[in-house]
């Protein structure tokens, strides 16, 4: 594994891979044993869905998931529940890993060594773009699998392999091209974090204008410009149909954004970002390089000026998340207004979309917690890179007391969501209040400013883990927050207990646009935060710092 | 009182890895070298020193407080310089140092200016943009810039200009003369020979050695050179009590002599030599033969008398 770049570059990213892959394939392989086999057992359920499709009434599924075609079938359901947020996902993998791939390992100086060996820089590059579509292949692999398993899963047959393959196929073009557009933005962007934000900015601009553009007639013109709608020109499992030219298209604009970013690799300086000319009536005065030395006074300070560039990057995606999906909340309830029968099918999921309170509560305040709490996540999981690089050296050996310090970085990563959380509650009200919805405004606050709480957790739980294992912490958050999320979704189907279903956080947060707040899951949320930052910064105050 | 002292300080990360049952006392005021070959627990010695890793047994104590009870109060008295150096590379030098002076209160920034312009450092430079050398000034400065009591410096001068290793060899010293004691490890001998009072080897964890620079001197074998007018034979000088690693050239004779050389001269005398030259040892082969046998020189192995000398010694 180790004879030639391209595979050293697929042995660094097959842990990852495979975590991927494997996830993939669980979130297909539930979701259709689930949706197929449990929401949509009967022929009729089906067809109430493909009505449903028909009159516009599953919006927020074609914004979440795509076009919805043929989903009374098992291959159409399939393709569009089963797969279709997989261009969105497996692209966000490809970004991370392009852009760790070349500007992450330019940051870390693992490149210093490499390009004195003895082969062109344009030939490293090639391999290491290599080594992505290797681990690509087998992220695809495994999705491709798990399609073929779902049938017997959903209590169908197995679908045709080959249809199957080229849907599979169909995402991974969509996934290459942004894995392509990673390591272009990877030329011009200075840290491994910046190239990854701003590839993920570009690729989720993109997968909402593209899918947007399916239920709001404002956005539909501008779909075109979107890579996933070369990706929904193709549907090979639904009827069969390859769009080459989609593919044709979508494979030259990998291949000019690759060739641009090896060609742009081999003449820049390394370590060193392309540098874009301004016109000189954009130039200002010239600076020092060195900034104000503001937000430096203590540990709580400079973890809260770290985060000040993800947070607003969030903040701004998340805002305009809220904005659009309460944009086309109106659209939606018009949708349902004739179909009775999917609204009670709908209500037994305990989704209410019969009002803009029960949309914006089954919708928006559904997805909201889970992105919030990612952030989250992210926030949480920085703290190991920085142990494991170093960078923590100094400061502990500071004159300030661990737990303290623990607890100050804490209560940055707390206030950096609280922060998100004000930006996404004012884009929420503002834009319900300016589109007239009929909400409970206490309560449609009281649930934006509530979202603080899920991510809360998940940040205290974070820093527990930090404290004890701080390798794990990563691993531990995405797993812990995948099971807490897949509990909420199934816990309606499934009929849990009460008991069970509260071991979730979204089942915690619950349903303040429609109930209001209920003060002892709150309470139960704030002892939780309270309790992991204790044993988090308790265990910390123990172990030894990583190097 | 020891500015440091250590009962049998163990960390262990497996059985050649760590610190074992290390003894250790550096006086008050003193320049100590704390020598070792790569993993030999040099690094794990300081964090340990430093409570950013807990031993499994043993304690320390540092400028008479405890490191584990009194971490904070021992990190203020302590400036500390990591051997690898990893700070937040968007920040420049100042805010760097202006984040780091905020932790600790009570730096004077004329002082953190002086030290710059000594070093000839730019602060206002992205600390990622600096170059190897220029990254190691801004973690001098911060390690001096509140003139702590105890210095405890990982490799120093490592990427530094010569002319900066003369500077920094002279804050070390006025750190001394200021009454700091000055705790670093290093691979420079000649660094360690023209500022150290005292050294310390460690080995595979264990401290092998600690002496004064003379007594170490007085320990070591000395290289001794002969062109005689016929060859010696070698049997017969090969049984003289020190000498050791005998070669012959020709008739160029060398060996190694340690203790009473009269036995050997005589010897050598009976054998018409033209030309005798006996070379004082100089640390960095009392460095050499104190690593002999370790994984860094495979292909040496370790004499008896060093085995015997390797046992853990009271401080000298």
């Amino acid at each position: 594994m180790l004879r030639s770049v391209l595979l050293a570059t697929f042995r660094g990213q097959r842990r990852a891979a495979l975590a991927w892959g494997l996830a993939l394939a669980l979130f297909t392989l539930v979701t259709m044993w689930s949706n197929w086999r449990n929401e949509y057992p009967t022929e009729e359920a089906r067809q109430r869905l493909a009505q449903q499709v028909e009159s516009g009434g599953l919006a927020f599924g074609q914004v979440v998931f795509g076009e919805a075609r043929q989903v009374d079938e098992f291959a159409g359901h399939l393709e569009w529940r089963g797969l279709g947020l997989f261009p969105l996902l497996i692209g966000l993998y490809m970004v991370i890993a392009a852009t760790g791939v070349s500007r992450g390992a330019e940051e870390r100086g693992q490149l210093d060594v490499l390009v004195t060996a003895p082969r062109s820089r344009s030939r490293l590059f090639v391999e290491q773009a290599g080594g992505l579509v290797l681990a690509l292949a087998m992220v695809c692999a495994l999705v491709w699998l798990a399609a073929l398993f779902s049938g017997p899963v959903a209590g169908e047959r197995v679908p045709p392999a080959g249809r199957a393959a080229f849907s599979v196929l169909n995402i991974a073009f969509v996934a290459a091209l942004f894995g392509s557009v990673g390591l272009l933005v990877a030329q011009f962007v200075g840290s491994g974090r910046a190239a990854s934000m701003t590839a993920g900015a570009i690729l989720v601009t993109s997968f909402l204008v593209a899918n947007v553009g399916l239920v709001s007639t404002a956005f539909e013109p501008w779909r075109v410009l979107s890579p996933f709608y070369l990706y929904g020109l193709s549907t090979p499992l639904t009827d069969g149909h390859v769009s080459v030219g989609a593919l044709a298209t979508s494979a030259s604009i990998t291949l000019v954004c690759a060739s641009s970013a090896g060609w742009l690799f081999t003449r820049r300086d390394l370590g060193a970002a392309v540098r874009i000319p301004r016109p000189r009536m954009l130039q200002g005065p010239v600076r020092s390089t060195g900034g104000r030395p503001w937000l430096l006074g203590n540990s709580f300070q400079r973890a809260l000026r770290s985060a000040l560039g993800p947070t607003i990057a969030w903040a701004i995606a998340l805002g305009v998340y809220a904005m659009l999906v309460t944009i086309v909340t109106p659209s939606i309830r018009a949708g349902f207004e004739d179909l009775p029968e999917t609204q009670q099918a709908v209500e037994r999921l305990e989704f209410v979309l019969t009002s803009d309170s029960g949309i914006i509560s089954s919708v928006l305040f559904l997805t909201l917690p889970l992105l919030v709490a990612l952030f989250a996540v992210t926030l949480a999981s920085g703290w190991a890179n920085e142990e494991q690089s170093g960078r923590l050296e100094l400061d502990l050996s500071s004159p300030i007391p661990r737990r303290r310090y623990f607890l100050e970085r804490a209560g940055a990563a707390l206030a950096a969501v609280s922060g998100v959380v004000a930006v996404v509650s004012l884009a929420f009200l503002g834009t319900a209040w300016l589109a007239g919805l009929e909400l409970e405004w206490s309560r449609a606050a009281a649930a934006a400013l509530l979202l603080t709480l899920p991510a809360g957790i998940v940040i205290a739980f974070g820093y527990l883990v930090v404290g004890m294992r701080v390798r794990a912490t990563g691993s531990v958050l995405a797993v812990s927050l995948a099971a807490s999320f897949m509990l909420s979704l199934l816990a309606p189907a499934l009929d849990l207990p009460e008991a069970v279903r509260k071991l979730s956080i979204f089942e915690l947060y619950a349903r303040p646009v429609l109930d209001g707040i209920r003060w002892w899951d709150t309470g139960t949320m704030l002892v939780l935060i309270a309790v992991f930052l204790a044993a988090g910064a308790a265990a910390f105050g123990r172990r030894d710092i990583l190097k | 009182m020891p500015a440091i002292r250590s009962f049998g300080l163990t960390k262990s990360y497996g059985e050649r890895r760590g610190v074992f049952d290390l003894d250790l006392e550096v006086h008050e005021g003193e320049i100590f070298g704390f020598l070792g070959p790569n993993g030999a627990g040099k690094t794990v010695t300081i964090r340990l020193l430093l409570d950013l890793i807990r031993p499994h047994a043993g304690r320390a104590e540092v400028l008479g407080l405890d490191t584990r009870r009194d971490a904070v109060a021992v990190h203020a008295a302590t400036g500390y310089l990591p051997g690898e150096l990893a700070l937040e590379p968007r920040l420049t030098g100042r805010q760097l140092l202006t984040y780091l002076a905020n932790l600790r209160r009570g730096v004077e920034w004329s002082f953190v200016r002086e030290l710059a312009e000594r070093l000839e450092l730019n602060l206002d430079q992205r600390f990622g943009d600096y170059s190897r050398g220029n990254k190691q000034k801004v973690g001098l400065i911060q390690a001096f810039m509140h003139r702590p009591r105890l210095l405890i410096l990982d490799e120093p001068t490592g990427g530094l200009d010569p002319l900066h290793q003369e500077t920094v060899q002279a804050l070390v010293r006025e750190a001394r003369d200021g009454g700091a004691t000055v705790f670093f490890s290093s691979h420079i001998l000649s660094e360690v020979e023209d500022l150290c009072a005292r050294v310390g080897f460690i080995r595979e964890g264990r401290l092998v050695q600690v002496a004064t620079l003379s007594d170490l001197a007085g320990m070591q074998a000395y290289r001794v050179e002969a062109d005689l007018a016929e060859a010696p034979l070698i049997e017969a000088l090969a049984a003289i009590p020190g000498v050791s690693d005998l070669a012959l050239n020709g008739t160029t004779f060398t060996c190694l002599a340690r203790g009473d050389m009269g036995p050997l001269i005589q010897a050598l005398a009976s054998y018409r030599p033209h030309r005798l030259v006996s070379q004082e040892p100089s640390l960095s082969d009392t460095f050499l033969h104190l690593y002999e046998g370790t994984e860094d020189r495979p292909d040496e192995k370790t004499t008896p008398e060093l085995r015997q000398r390797a046992r853990p010694q009271e401080c000298g």
